[in-house]
C-alpha cells in the first residue's frame, strides 16, 4: 500500500525535471535542490552530454578520401559563371551609363542647336559652359568610380575588349559636348 | 537555496551557445567576400567534413550525403554576399544542407523512414566494419533508440554544438519543442544506459 507515495514523488520528480530542461521555474528549481534522485539524475545528464559531445567526431562520418577534390572541383566550376555572371552585370551597368550620357548628349545638342525662336530658349554661352563642365564632371565620376571596379572584374576575361570599346564611346561622348559647347578660346 | 540553473549538473549549463564566428573563420569570410578564391577554398575545406557528417546522418546514405554536400556548398557560395561575417558559417550551411536534402526526398521517403544500414551495398567493406566497431557507441545508440527529430535535435546540439536559438531556426521549430524533444532524448538514452 505504499508504493503511492512513491509513485507521487516519482511523478513529481520527472514534473520538476521536465520543468528544469524547459528553463526551470523557481518551483523546479527548490524540488532539484531538496532532492538527492534528481541531482543524481542531472549529474547523469550532464555525463551524457559530455559523453555525446567527446564522441560526436567519432561519430560523424568521414567522408571518401577524394571527396574534398572533387568538392573543391565542383565549387570552383560553380565560381567561374558565377564571376561570369557579375562581369557581365558590370557591362550592363557601363552600357546604361553610357546610353544615358549618349542621351544627354543627344539632347543637349538638339536643344542648344535649335534656331532661337524664342530668346527664352536662347542658351547663352556661359550656360553651355557650366552643361559642358557639368557632363564632364559626370563621366570624369563615371570613369573613377565605375571603370576602375568593372576593370577589375574583368580582367583576364574575354569581355575585356568590349568594355575598352564602351570606355571609348563613353570618352567620344564627353568629346562630342566639349567641341560642340565649349567657348572656342582665342 | 542554489538555482538549478547554476548547478553543474543542470542541463541548461550542460550545452554551449556560442554566437560569435572564430577569427579564422571571419577572416576568411571577408577575403572570400572580396573574391579572394583561395579563401573561399579554405572555407570550403573547414566546413566541408561538418556538412557532409550532419548529411550522413540525417540522409544514411554515403552517395546522396556526397552530392547533398556538393549542392549545399554551390548554393552557399552562390549566396555568400548575404552572410555575416561576424556570425559562425556552420548553422548557415546545415541550414541550406537540410533544405537541399529535404528537397531532394521531397517525392521520396521521409528522413525517419529510411534504412538505418546506410543502404545496402553502399558500404565499403572497411565502414561496415566500422559501423560494427561503434554500434555499441553513445551515438549509435541514439540512432537506433531516438526519433528522426529528437536525434537530429540532440545531433545538433551537442554534436555540431549549435545554439538554441540557431537549432530551432534550423529544425523550423520553436526553442521550447527543440528543448523538449533534447530533453526526450537524454531521457530515452539515459533509460538504455548500461548500469555502472
Ligand atoms: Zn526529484
Amino acid at each position: 500500500m505504499n508504493s503511492a507515495p512513491s509513485t507521487a514523488v516519482r511523478f513529481a520528480c520527472r514534473v520538476a525535471r521536465y520543468r528544469c530542461a524547459l528553463g526551470a521555474g523557481p518551483a523546479a528549481s527548490a524540488h532539484v535542490a531538496g532532492c538527492p534522485a534528481c541531482q543524481r539524475h542531472f549529474q547523469a545528464v550532464a555525463a551524457l552530454d559530455l559523453g555525446l559531445r567527446r564522441s560526436a567526431p567519432a561519430a560523424r562520418p568521414a567522408p571518401a578520401a577524394d571527396f574534398e577534390v572533387r568538392l573543391l572541383r565542383s565549387v570552383c566550376a560553380a565560381r567561374a559563371p558565377a564571376s561570369a555572371r557579375a562581369a557581365a552585370g558590370q557591362r550592363a551597368w557601363l552600357g546604361a551609363a553610357t546610353a544615358a550620357a549618349f542621351a544627354g548628349a543627344l539632347g543637349l545638342a538638339v536643344f542648344a542647336g535649335r534656331p532661337a525662336a524664342a530668346p527664352a530658349a536662347r542658351i547663352t554661352p556661359a550656360e553651355t559652359v557650366a552643361m559642358a563642365a557639368a557632363a564632364q564632371e559626370f563621366s570624369s565620376r563615371l570613369v573613377a568610380a565605375g571603370i576602375p571596379r568593372a576593370a577589375a572584374a574583368v580582367t583576364d576575361n574575354p569581355l575585356q575588349h568590349e568594355f575598352g570599346a564602351v570606355y571609348a564611346d563613353l570618352r567620344s561622348a564627353v568629346d562630342f559636348l566639349a567641341l560642340n559647347f565649349l567657348p572656342q578660346s582665342g | 537555496m542554489e538555482d538549478v540553473a547554476t548547478l553543474s549538473s543542470a542541463p541548461a549549463a550542460s550545452l554551449p551557445e556560442p554566437a560569435v564566428a572564430a577569427p579564422e573563420e571571419s577572416a576568411l569570410l571577408r577575403a572570400a567576400l572580396a573574391g579572394d578564391a583561395r579563401a573561399l577554398d579554405d572555407l570550403v575545406r573547414l566546413h566541408h567534413r561538418r556538412v557532409y557528417g550532419y548529411l550522413c546522418q540525417m540522409t544514411r546514405h554515403r552517395a546522396d550525403a556526397e552530392d547533398l554536400t556538393q549542392q549545399t556548398f554551390i548554393k552557399a557560395i552562390r549566396g555568400l554576399d548575404r552572410v555575416d561575417p561576424a556570425r559562425p558559417l556552420v548553422p548557415w550551411l546545415l541550414t541550406i544542407a537540410r533544405r537541399t536534402a529535404l528537397n531532394h526526398f521531397r517525392d521520396g521517403p521521409r528522413w525517419d523512414e529510411l534504412p538505418f544500414d546506410l543502404a545496402g551495398g553502399e558500404m565499403s567493406p572497411a565502414g561496415e566494419t566500422e559501423l560494427r566497431d561503434q554500434a555499441d557507441a553513445l551515438w549509435a545508440r541514439a540512432r537506433r533508440t531516438l526519433s528522426a527529430r529528437e536525434f537530429e535535435a540532440l545531433w545538433l546540439r551537442c554534436a555540431e554544438e549549435l545554439p538554441l536559438a540557431e537549432t530551432a531556426s534550423l529544425m523550423g521549430l520553436t526553442r521550447i519543442h527543440v528543448k523538449v524533444l533534447v530533453h526526450r532524448a537524454r531521457q530515452k538514452l539515459l533509460k538504455t544506459a548500461t548500469p555502472a
